[in-house]
């Protein structure tokens, strides 16, 4: 009954019996997805981070000791190893570093997947606009995804904490999404040049639709996949600008990040005497951006087909 | 003379949603200069067939029974270099994307020498272009083209390389995959004419699959009627196409619309809403059948034989040929 | 059902050229011309076949007329009103007076929409009645096309659809707004041939119950035969034969309809008789004015047809043909 691997599906959706179970697009998806070893264990991953976060409202709740910003155990002066008080040890005013670890945690989903999510919203909605109205409207707005995508965002970030001081850690998260909106926009704008050139797009226009109604209705669900994906990438880079930044003493000083964690350890000179107190901020960060990236990788596979290992 | 047999041939592919029955026990001879064609709708399983004969299946798909006995050697027993030195060589094909077929940076001429010296490196450069020379004669391309890209040249043009290229090792087998599908009707009379003509000049054999039932007639000798991965009528061209006797082939037959026969075509009995198989085991049209008498439901269909050239996989075959 | 001579569309010298997209080193544009000089009627209530092959520009025809495109010069009219004028509300009716049925199935649904979703879609946007009577217009099209019943198919996506079931989706939202017209561009060209017939039979039942005109672009000169009242023949953005389906395929006067006949497989009946208006060998084209059927022409004579382009002449009986010689 089938001919070739790319009819195979169809050809086997026509064998089922008249009453078609009904599978949303959705949930197949979701079932490639769960048989990918990549995306599984990128989700674990993640789901472990998230777990760390949640966490982090406990400590204070126990003692203020373990207040990640403030809680200075009384009994110690100077950065210590693990102890039964101090699970990964103290820094070097005697706080705790496991609970500053799981406020980094915090920090890094917020950074992370508000400053995506800002990017992802602009960025789709740019490339939507300029790929479907075209000339001029097109020409402008990809000028200036051009200019922005060529500024280097760290730089400009540094330029502007010297500008206005101390920057808070929602101007951080809105400042790196301003600058990560035109990769996503390109790749939506292409995306968009083919589905305008799809008869769908010309039926709803023959039914009278809008533009606006033909982007919201008919080209956004098709598009909305792929930004989900690069969400994912830029939730990634996102968290390595947020430690960057704070590493080199521009994040927001009254937030425990991971970068932040790192910065008092190369500032008070502990780089190699404390291996208990580099170790974690640097290894959670290259674990989150990793997962994030796994299940982006994995996300790929669910939405090309092409990417997808032959079933076998 | 036997050239290809196919015997008992069954294909599966595997996918997510478990085995799926592409061929099943397809049985077939084709003899040297003769031409079958095996007429189906899409999705029946015709160009499976065409791939598991030159074992180009994709990597789903198994044949799970079966012999392809080519120039009396069993093709499946051969190993994967045995079978690269037959394919293209002996056995070589014709697709239905001829745009695709060619390298469009590279000289159409180029290409088909690359295809001729690849396979005979032993030939020297002025007789592999002596060679091309005569291949662009035999499927009617105008020798000052020979130097052009791909690009230049209109699709009939094209087709017409990809079926030169397909020639370029004097193959005695050619697959040719709804080779005139994608062209208009004037260059598809062309090139099923110049199909004939070299075929003739070559004493080759062609199996021809198309979804096209009047191609079919035009050029084949022989006819494979296939339904839902099942052969289910194979004959004399005369005798399938004047005197059909499947319900199915009837179907099909008359739901081609011509230029001579009464403007209302018979009503095509199929209806694509209902499920195709209930039973693997009973006949694969069984669902949509106008004939289907109580005996269809109960028992497997038999190969009957109407004649020494006509076949038919049917319990009623000879109740309907008896009238 | 009577069959009114007044005309609903009219063509007058449609031209339209597609240029290349000039490059920066490129500056030399090339034109395809897809459409010369051309003017054609469409009567109300007929179903008028119009036949050529790809790159003959019946496409484009079907495109301009549904204004997907305008031309470049020439103007088309709808019941005598110039369509190039239309603005805003005026352009939304005519939206839902005209519409156009696709050649390919499987790209002309979004793959995102249900199939109520995508047949109730016109309706929403015209603001036409409310969700119950929603309901039942979709449930009425989807019966129209034969999807019975309607509430089987309602939930489905496109991607669970074979490609006959997905082409009546197209029909029944095509019709959902009970257009009076209706272009169906090559709406079976991926069908098996089974099947085909069935999307003719909605297409002949659209036409006597709903009292649709349509325009059927196809390549299939046996198509045309089955559907069609009237067939017109174009070439390479001209047209070449007009008249009634029956007339045409009987009794063809151009040359071109003639190797068009020729060339359709002829099915075992070998006794056919052959027109062999088609040259073996094409000729060298000519610069200037000529006929453009010139190069491939048999009966083409030199100093008639390389200087000058012939013009549609009536023959009889609605009968027309572009030719010196017929």
């Amino acid at each position: 009954m089938v001919t070739n691997t790319s009819d195979s599906m169809a050809g086997a959706l026509d064998m089922l019996p008249k009453k078609r179970q009904k599978i949303s697009a959705f949930n197949e998806k979701w079932l490639i997805f769960k048989e990918n070893f990549i995306g599984r264990a990128g989700l674990i991953l993640l789901s472990l981070f998230a777990l760390m976060a949640l966490l982090s409202f406990i400590p204070p709740l126990i003692d203020p000791m373990y207040h990640p910003m403030t809680g200075v155990d009384p009994k110690i002066s100077c950065s210590v190893g693990p102890s039964i008080h101090h699970w990964l040890g103290t820094d070097f005013i005697g706080r705790d570093i496991l609970s500053q670890l799981l406020a980094g945690a915090k920090i890094a989903f917020m950074v992370g997947i508000s400053s995506a999510f800002i990017s992802i919203v602009l960025g789709t909605s740019i490339g939507m606009i300029a790929g479907y109205f075209g000339r001029y409207i097109d020409a402008i707005l990809m000028r200036l995804a051009d200019i922005i995508m060529v500024m280097p965002t760290l730089l400009v970030v540094l330029i502007f904490s010297s500008l206005f001081g101390q920057l808070n850690i929602w101007t951080i998260v809105l400042v790196i999404a301003l600058f990560r909106w035109p990769g996503v926009s390109r790749v939506i704008r292409a995306q968009t040049l083919t589905l305008k050139q799809r008869p769908f797009i010309e039926a709803a226009k023959l039914a009278g639709a809008s533009p606006i109604r033909i982007i919201l209705r008919h080209i956004m669900p098709n598009v909305l996949p792929l930004s989900l994906l690069y969400m994912t990438f830029r939730v990634s880079s996102a968290i390595i600008i947020e430690a960057a930044l704070a590493f080199l003493g521009f994040g927001d000083p009254s937030s425990v990040s991971w970068g932040m964690m790192l910065q008092w350890v190369w500032k008070t000179g502990h780089m190699f005497q404390a291996p208990y107190w580099l170790l974690p901020p640097g290894i959670c960060i290259s674990l989150i951006t990793l997962s994030f990236y796994m299940v982006g990788r994995a996300m790929d596979e669910v939405l090309d087909p092409r990417l997808r290992k032959e079933d076998d | 003379m036997t050239l290809l047999e196919v015997k008992d041939l069954s294909v599966v592919y595997q996918t997510r949603k478990g085995f799926i029955t592409a061929l099943n026990n397809i049985s077939f001879e084709l003899n040297r200069g003769n031409t079958l064609g095996l007429v189906g709708e899409s999705g029946c399983g015709k160009s499976t067939l065409g791939m598991a004969l030159m074992r180009l299946l994709p990597g789903n798909a198994s044949i799970i029974k079966g012999n392809l006995f080519f120039e009396n050697q069993d093709l499946l027993k051969l190993t994967d270099d045995e079978i690269r030195q037959i394919r293209w060589k002996k056995i070589s094909m014709i697709f239905q994307a001829a745009m695709n077929a060619l390298n469009p940076v590279h000289r159409v001429a180029d290409q088909i020498m690359e295809a001729i010296t690849t396979h005979n490196s032993s030939l020297l450069r002025e007789s592999a272009i002596k060679q091309t020379e005569k291949l662009f004669d035999l499927v009617n391309i105008p020798k000052r083209r020979m130097t052009e890209y791909p690009h230049q040249y209109s699709g009939g043009m094209k087709q017409r390389a990809v079926i030169a290229m397909a020639l370029a090792c004097r193959p005695s087998l050619i697959i040719a995959d709804e080779p005139t599908t994608a062209l208009d009707v004037i260059l598809q009379s062309q090139i099923l004419e110049s199909i004939k003509l070299f075929q003739k000049k070559l004493n080759l054999a062609i199996l021809f699959i198309s979804h096209d039932i009047a191609v079919v007639a035009d050029i084949c000798h022989d006819i494979c009627v296939m339904y839902a991965g099942e052969l289910i009528e194979y004959g004399a061209k005369e005798k399938v196409l004047g005197a059909p006797v499947h319900p199915y082939t009837k179907t099909l037959i008359s739901s081609y619309l011509t230029l001579i026969r009464d403007l209302r075509p018979l009503k095509p009995v199929q209806d694509s809403t209902t499920s195709h198989i209930s039973n693997p085991d009973l006949c694969c049209f069984l669902n949509y059948c106008p004939n289907s008498e109580k005996i269809c439901r109960n028992q497997k269909p038999v190969w009957v034989e109407l004649a020494p050239d006509h076949r038919v996989f049917c319990l009623l075959a000879n109740k309907i040929y008896n009238g | 059902m009577k069959t009114t001579t007044k005309l609903i569309v009219e063509l007058d010298h449609i031209r339209k050229v597609y240029r290349s997209k000039q490059t920066f080193f490129r500056s030399d544009q090339k034109k395809i011309i897809a459409l010369e000089c051309l003017s054609m009627k469409i009567k109300r209530g007929e179903i008028l076949g119009l036949v050529g092959e790809s790159g003959s520009g019946k496409t484009t025809i079907g495109r301009l007329i549904v204004k997907l495109e305008n031309p470049d010069t020439g103007k088309i009219y709808l019941d005598d009103k110039d369509i190039s004028l239309l603005k805003r509300n005026s352009l939304k009716n005519f939206r839902s007076r005209l519409q156009m049925i696709f050649q390919d199935p499987y790209q002309s649904l979004n793959p995102q929409l249900s199939v109520f979703d995508t047949v109730v879609e016109p309706l929403i946007i015209h603001k036409i009645g409310d969700s119950t009577s929603r309901q039942k217009q979709v449930n009425q099209s989807l019966e129209l096309v034969d999807l019975k019943p309607p509430a089987d198919f309602l939930d489905s996506y496109p991607h669970q659809l074979s490609g006959g079931q997905r082409q009546r989706v197209a029909i029944a939202r095509a019709i959902v707004l009970k257009p009076e017209f209706i272009v169906a561009d090559e709406p079976t060209s991926m069908l098996d041939a089974t099947v085909q017939l069935q999307i003719f039979d909605i297409l002949l039942e659209l036409k006597n119950k709903l009292n649709i005109t349509i325009l059927f672009i196809t390549h299939s000169i046996t198509a045309a035969r089955y559907l069609c009242d009237r067939i017109a023949v174009i070439y390479r953005g001209h047209l070449m034969e007009q008249g009634p389906a029956q007339d045409v395929m009987t009794n063809p006067k151009h040359p071109y309809t003639k190797a068009l006949i020729d060339a359709h497989p002829k099915f075992g009946y070998a006794n056919k008789k052959q027109y062999k208006t088609l040259l073996k060998t094409q000729r060298e084209p000519v610069n200037g004015e000529c006929c453009p059927f010139f190069i491939r022409c048999e009966i083409a004579k030199m100093g008639v047809c390389d200087i000058k382009t012939p013009e549609l002449k009536k023959k009889h009986n609605h009968h027309s043909v572009a030719c010196f010689f017929s």
